[in-house]
């Protein structure tokens, strides 16, 4: 919401189950500090480039604590070096609560290195072609990116998409 | 040498400010030149000098009457940011309330002021009631249509924010529709600060002596009906001057409220 600072926006969801009181206050306040935005609780939306944008709208998701978060392409407006730092900061994230996260990307690296397990879909209509274990150690860090490993998973992801994206022209 | 950026900022505000008294000043001073040469008699055209020695002379008289106007005026503006703000509130809460309604208050605005003001000044006894009245017929629309668009464009991703955490009607209202509304309710309160004036003197017009208080709008009847030009002008002279007043404090207001986050209230783009 433009009109509202970091804040009230990331306490939006306590306040709409009307729930907005100190400990909420200080949930809100939390969870700022953990999408790594300190300091900027009292900040305009305009005021924040897109990647801050984004942690705010994390935050705001996980304000409430969800077991279940869907995520639908959120770092597809983000430059390539702010989106791979906001995939370390999902990951750190999601390892020190463990929801459950559906994540819609475009992008085979992004996939990769984020999931656990990948559905590949045809474009129109929308049908899971394949459906792929990663098996990678968390915690996954920066090393990952540039490991053989990593590399020949991204190729077999690749293979399965161009297969689906034949699939959907014809 | 090239000027650097804080200068050329300050040339520019410079510029902004000395452009149109220039041209104001080139004007009054062309009006004043051809009145002296073509010797124009003041029941005709009098000149700017002679507008402002009377401006002075009338002046508190013509403050009095001014006063009058000004009351009916902001009276007649508050009553169209309450009423009219209401009025579009309903329409946003009500689908049925707002196509069965709609068209009358587009009546309401279309009928000409001067036609129906000689009945409200008949059906409303009192004189300042009357005026306020006409004054408000004129003014409450732009709210009323610019505030209805303000409810109904909320951000479609954001309503299903809302919905997804199972806001209520209320909610959705006062978290997400009102402050969604705000710029355009205070764009229809500049557009009807200048109506309510307009409609403030076109009903003094046409009630003609209202009672024992006499307005601005009385006043320049009166100067005309007695060729005191001089006095006509420096009436009308107030009238625009209060009318650019009332625009600016509510420009004012608007850039008060929304400077934290609205494109027209940021003055330059930041570093």
């Amino acid at each position: 919401m433009p009109w509202s600072t970091v804040f009230d926006n990331v306490l939006l969801p306590l306040r709409l189950a009307r729930r907005a009181g100190p400990a909420e206050r200080e949930r809100t306040a939390a969870e700022i500090r953990s999408v790594g935005l300190t300091g900027f609780e009292q900040a305009y939306p305009r005021q924040l480039s897109g990647g801050m944008r984004m942690r705010v709208s994390i935050a705001r998701a996980l304000v409430t604590d969800p077991d279940l978060l869907l995520l639908d392409e959120p770092f597809a407006a983000l430059d390539e070096i702010t989106r791979m730092a906001l995939n370390d900061d999902l990951m750190r994230l999601w390892d020190s609560r463990r929801p459950t996260v559906v994540f819609v990307t475009h992008s085979v690296f992004e996939s990769v290195y984020l999931s656990t397990r990948i559905a590949v879909m045809t474009p129109r209509p929308g049908r899971i072609v394949a459906d792929l274990p990663i098996e990678l150690a968390q915690p996954r860090g920066r090393d990952l990116r540039t490991s053989p490993h990593y590399a020949t998973l991204c190729a077999t992801v690749s293979r399965h998409l161009a297969k689906a994206m034949a699939a959907g022209i014809r | 040498m090239t000027p650097r950026p804080a200068m050329k900022q300050t040339r520019a505000r410079l510029w902004r400010i000395a452009a149109p008294l220039a041209v104001g000043g080139v004007v009054l001073a062309l009006w004043e030149t051809i009145v002296w040469v073509e010797g124009v008699p003041p029941y005709i055209l009098p000149g700017p000098v002679l507008i402002a020695e009377t401006l002075w002379i009338d002046g508190p008289s013509l403050l009095g009457s001014l006063l009058v106007t000004l009351r009916i005026t902001l009276a007649a503006l508050a009553a169209a940011a309450i009423i009219g703000g209401g009025i579009a509130l309903l329409f946003s809460l009500s689908r049925v309330l707002a196509l069965s309604l709609f068209p009358y208050a587009v009546i309401l605005q279309v009928t000409p002021i001067v036609a129906i003001a000689p009945l409200i000044i008949i059906w409303v006894r009192q004189p300042f009631l009357a005026l306020l009245v006409c004054a408000w017929i004129v003014a409450f629309f732009p709210v009323v249509a610019n505030t209805t668009v303000g409810l109904n464009s909320a951000d479609r991703n954001l309503l299903a924010l809302f919905r997804l955490y199972g806001a209520s009607r209320g909610q959705i209202l006062r978290y997400l529709k009102l402050p969604t509304a705000l710029p355009y309710f205070l764009a229809g309160l500049r557009i009807s600060g200048g109506l309510a004036l307009i409609g403030a003197v076109v009903a003094e017009f046409v009630a003609g002596t209202g009672g024992t208080e006499t307005g601005l709008a009385f006043r320049i009847l009166e100067a005309g009906y007695r060729l005191a030009i001089p006095r006509l002008f420096a009436a009308l002279f107030l009238l625009s001057v209060t009318g650019i007043v009332i625009y600016l404090l509510l420009d004012a207001l608007s850039r008060l409220l929304l400077r934290h986050w609205h494109e027209s209230a940021i003055e330059e783009e930041e570093e």
